[in-house]
């Protein structure tokens, strides 16, 4: 009956969508960011643990905890906070909260002859609740985001639905899949939907446990944004269940326009229940490179 | 370019002048055209709520000077009206700008204390070469008025009235010429943002227009309304005098580094420059609203500012 009802939820969340009016682009990429225990939002999708579950919230059945984590990218001024809890009350629940803001937008010397301007801001929001439920080797998620779009002055907010799969196949592979669609918004008519799908291959060698993930990401979520597609390829060497390091390296582009590479370079320590995770984000010529760290709280049960 | 395109940068050119700013780059189409008289109509416009709000005080005004009976040419070619170009001064722009603008374009006017206090004019263009909307651009890049727009609306009905003036070309072109002798270049490199609705391409602008520009709000409220509903699309740019000419670029970029558009890519004089984006990237598709990352480069210059679309 419950597996029911999460998949009627997971359908409904696709489904019959309110029209809507345009987000920020700081909006969509608060959207696409992820603290630094993921190493690469598009090719992590299906990792597991804290790697994959800022995107995809079926990606860890049994995982419950905290997270808390920051990123700067100092090309855009851009600082964002990012947090998340999963926890279990009747089924697996995980909360996320994202705020970003973009610092020195306006001149001193416009703000020096009109103070006024000191008082706009640029801010972007996001609060998301997803529902997770397990059967056998398929998790499911669906949740709504809701989300705030500040552009010196001038506020929007919007509601996204989201849902979500991920399927173990064998011991050691997983596939997942996860769909964003706009609901009821004041940021713009929604669009089809943002879809993205990924998988992981674990291979156990001698230095520990090595995975490999890919993904895509391709849609946008409302008509004012640009079409994106995003390829990426990833690698986690994980020892001990102490120690991981992860590099990724993707490519994007908007609409047809030319492809633009990314790479990310991660390391994670796990000490018990307690986690530290930095990253660094890498772009061409080192325009919107970024830095993050990231602690975690885990509390994992048997599945 | 034909013969109408050059008519136009012409008359841009001289509109710019008049207004502060310096059209050295406009002034080639100048040696190909004789001299002539080019004739506005510097009166208030019979539509919108303004000027309903004006009427009483324009029917008071008692101009002093009629300097203009019909539409004609100096050697007596009947003109015809061609265009129409509605502007409203700004609250801050002082009479004694209004004053020098009217003398910069040698428009004859009667005293300043009987100007109408709504501030809403109607320039008549009399040349069909004349493109409305690029004056209008130009006014707009004055920053002397609130609005310029290729007005459609202003009817046919007006009438020749007193405030109608001449400008006398050669007078333009003395006056521009001890404008831009009278000016020192920057010392030099620097980019800055600049609230005004100009988004056209780079134009050269003398340290007066560029001043209007730059205190050209009424006060901090009303740059706060500006910002919320125009965002900030307008560049300044000030090049200093180097030898060998630098070339200067200005990219614009996403928050995350992504190319958007190339707003300068030239050789550019020493000088005091603007420059505004129309919110479209390379492609000439519209961007989404949000803020970008201008990155200006000249030599070893280098400086980066925040642009915001709307």
């Amino acid at each position: 009956m419950r597996r029911t009802a999460w998949f009627c939820a997971s359908l409904l969340s696709l489904g019959a969508l309110n029209a809507v009016r345009a987000q920020s682009t700081h909006l969509s990429d608060l959207e696409q960011a992820t603290p630094a225990a993921t190493g690469d939002a598009v090719a992590s999708g299906a990792a597991g643990a804290w790697r994959a579950l800022w995107t995809v919230p079926a990606a860890a059945p049994s995982l419950r905890g905290v997270l808390l984590g920051v990123e700067h990218n100092e090309f855009g001024s851009v600082t964002t906070v990012l947090a998340a809890a999963r926890f279990k009350v009747g089924v697996l629940w995980q909360l996320q909260f994202a705020q970003s803001q973009v610092s020195d937008v306006i001149d001193p010397d416009l703000i020096a002859q009109y103070p006024d301007l000191a008082a706009l801001r640029v801010v972007a929001r996001f609060v998301a609740v997803d529902g997770v439920h397990t059967l056998g080797r398929t998790t499911v998620s669906a949740g709504l985001r809701q989300e705030y779009d500040e552009l010196l002055g001038v506020r929007a907010r919007g509601v996204t639905a989201r849902s979500s799969i991920r399927v173990r196949v064998g011991r050691r592979t997983a596939l997942a899949g996860v769909i964003d669609r706009a609901w009821s918004s004041g940021l713009g008519a929604p669009a089809d939907a943002r879809v993205q799908i990924a998988v992981s291959q674990d291979v156990i060698t001698k230095a520990g446990r090595v995975q490999f993930n890919a993904g895509a990401r391709v849609g946008r979520l409302r008509e004012s944004e640009i079409s994106e597609t995003a390829l990426a390829l990833g690698t986690t060497l994980i020892v001990e269940d102490i120690l991981s390091i992860n590099t990724s390296a993707g490519s994007e582009r908007l609409s047809q326009g030319p492809w633009s590479w990314r790479g990310t370079l991660g390391i994670g320590v796990a000490l018990g229940s307690l986690g530290a995770h930095f990253r660094y984000n890498l772009r061409p010529e080192g325009r919107g490179s970024s830095r993050a760290v990231a602690v975690t709280y885990s509390q994992r049960e048997a599945p | 370019m034909t013969a109408s395109s050059w008519h136009t940068l012409f008359l841009c050119g001289t509109l710019v002048i008049a207004l502060g700013t310096d059209a050295r780059t406009q002034e080639r189409p100048q040696a190909q055209r004789s001299p002539g008289i080019t004739v506005f109509h510097f009166g208030p416009s019979a539509s919108g709520e303004s000027t309903r709000a004006c009427r009483q005080e324009v029917n008071n005004s008692g101009r002093a000077r009629t300097l203009f009976r019909e539409y004609r040419t100096a050697d007596g070619t009947p003109l015809t009206i061609s265009g129409l170009v509605a502007l409203r001064f700004k609250a801050s722009t002082s009479e004694r700008q209004i004053d020098s603008l009217i003398a910069a374009t040698g428009i004859e006017v009667s005293a300043a204390t009987n100007r109408s206090r709504c501030r809403r004019y109607v320039f008549r263009l009399v040349h069909p070469e004349d493109d409305a909307i690029a004056i209008a651009n130009a006014l707009r890049a004055s920053g002397l008025v609130v609005y310029a727009t290729q007005d459609l609306s202003a009817g046919e009905s007006e009438g020749i009235t007193k405030d109608s003036f001449f400008v006398d070309q050669l007078a333009l072109s003395a006056f521009a010429r001890h404008d831009l002798v009278a000016e020192a270049d920057p010392a030099t490199y620097g980019m800055g943002q600049v609230l005004s609705d100009y988004t056209g391409s780079l134009m050269r602008v003398t340290g007066a227009t560029l001043s209007a520009q730059i205190s050209g709000m009424s006060s901090s409220s009303s740059a706060v309304d500006f910002v919320r509903s125009h965002g900030i699309t307008t560049l300044r740019l000030e090049v200093p005098d180097r030898s060998p000419v630098a070339s200067v670029r200005v990219m614009l970029y996403s928050l995350s580094g992504t190319p958007v558009r190339q707003l300068v890519s030239e050789a550019l004089q020493a000088g005091r420059y603007l420059v505004g984006w129309d919110g479209m990237d390379d492609r000439g598709r519209r961007v989404q609203p949000g803020v970008y990352v201008a990155v200006m480069t000249a030599g070893n210059f280098r400086e980066t500012h925040r642009l915001v679309l709307r």
